[in-house]
């Protein structure tokens, strides 16, 4: 059953996204990415080493814009106009792209994003043409201001960037997604199937998460585990949920008992 | 020929003057794909690196795409 969905102008099949951060190296990110069976891959945009080997491999050349849909992210900004400018290299980068991840850190300890910051670069890169899918915190205004100005997703995170908490406040999550018309996407936090799982079954569109399966002991495996989980949480969600019962009821018949 | 003083990716550099994109590009031992150049905080366009000449104390960035979350 197709199960696909649109962020934006673009239309796509799988529910998970993956970063592309913290392998080891770039061939068991390229392994552990295509077993996701993720259509859109998150990258950076970092300066060159000057003086580099002229032969270094380049990433885009292993990942390629003709297998994946490349989501460019600002992270490591802490302004909005940090945020734009790097929108507009990325851009440039992948001839003329305009879907980008919008993320604005408030703070490099916590690494939780700067929500004025973030709404203001929103509103510039929307006015700029670019569809910008944003990373936020999981405050329900916070998440109806970036829908008003334009974004084509809004990400709020399960737990801090890295941490692999999983969702910390599923129902500030449930609340954004009985609210916001665009995708919700949980990003950041996640740190095993199962919160990939409960995302999904709280309504979410999808999810993006990097860090839980690059820092796997196996990533290729948690690479296929968040593609099941992910599958298995959209189909719960449609299939709707029995109801929680204070009480016990039997599933076999009380008739017909052999001492009764 | 002179040498011009310029910036590129914060570091101080000197280089050729009169050169275009392309031409810094191979100065600085770079592949020329697969990368961005910014002058003076606007992004230089690729069809526009050949006409684009870099000038005493101009700002550059070069940047590529990395792994990222």
């Amino acid at each position: 059953m197709s199960d696909s969905f649109r962020i934006g102008v673009r239309e796509f099949q799988s529910r998970l996204m993956v970063g592309t951060g913290k392998y080891a190296n770039d061939q068991l990110a390229i392994d552990a990415i295509r077993e996701s069976g993720a259509d859109i891959v998150t990258m950076a945009i970092r300066r060159v080493n000057l003086g580099q080997n002229k032969d270094e491999s380049n990433i885009l050349e292993l990942i390629s814009p003709d297998e994946f849909t490349i989501l460019p992210n600002t992270a490591g900004c802490y302004t909005a106009d940090e945020s734009v400018r790097t929108c507009k290299l990325a851009r440039e980068l992948l001839g003329g792209h305009s879907l980008v991840k919008l993320e604005v850190i408030g703070d490099k300890n916590t690494l939780l994003p700067d929500m004025p910051e973030t709404l203001k670069a929103a509103k510039d890169l929307v006015k700029e043409g670019f569809e910008v899918m944003v990373y936020c915190t999981d405050d329900f205004d916070c998440s109806i201001a970036l829908e008003d100005a334009g974004c084509v997703a809004v990400m709020p995170l399960a737990a801090p960037i890295g941490s692999g908490r999983g969702i910390e406040n599923p129902q500030a999550i449930e609340a954004i997604v009985k609210r916001i018309q665009v995708p919700v996407i949980v990003d950041a936090g996640i740190g095993t199937a199962s919160d990939a799982a409960l995302a999904m079954e709280l309504g979410c569109d999808g999810v993006l998460l990097n860090t839980a399966i690059a820092g796997a002991r196996n990533p290729v495996l948690m690479a296929a585990a968040m593609r099941q989980a992910v599958k298995a949480g959209r189909s719960a969600y449609l299939a709707g949920r029995m109801r929680k019962s204070d009480q016990a009821t039997a599933s076999s018949p009380i008739e017909g008992v052999i001492n009764s | 020929m002179n040498d011009i003083q310029v910036s590129i990716n914060a570091e101080s550099k000197k280089i050729p003057e009169n050169l275009n994109i392309p031409q810094l590009l191979n100065f600085l031992e770079l592949k020329d794909d697969l990368l961005v150049v910014e002058l003076n905080e606007e992004v230089v366009m690729r069809a526009d690196w050949e006409t684009t000449t870099v000038g005493e104390g101009d700002k550059l960035e070069i940047v590529k795409a990395i792994g990222g979350g």
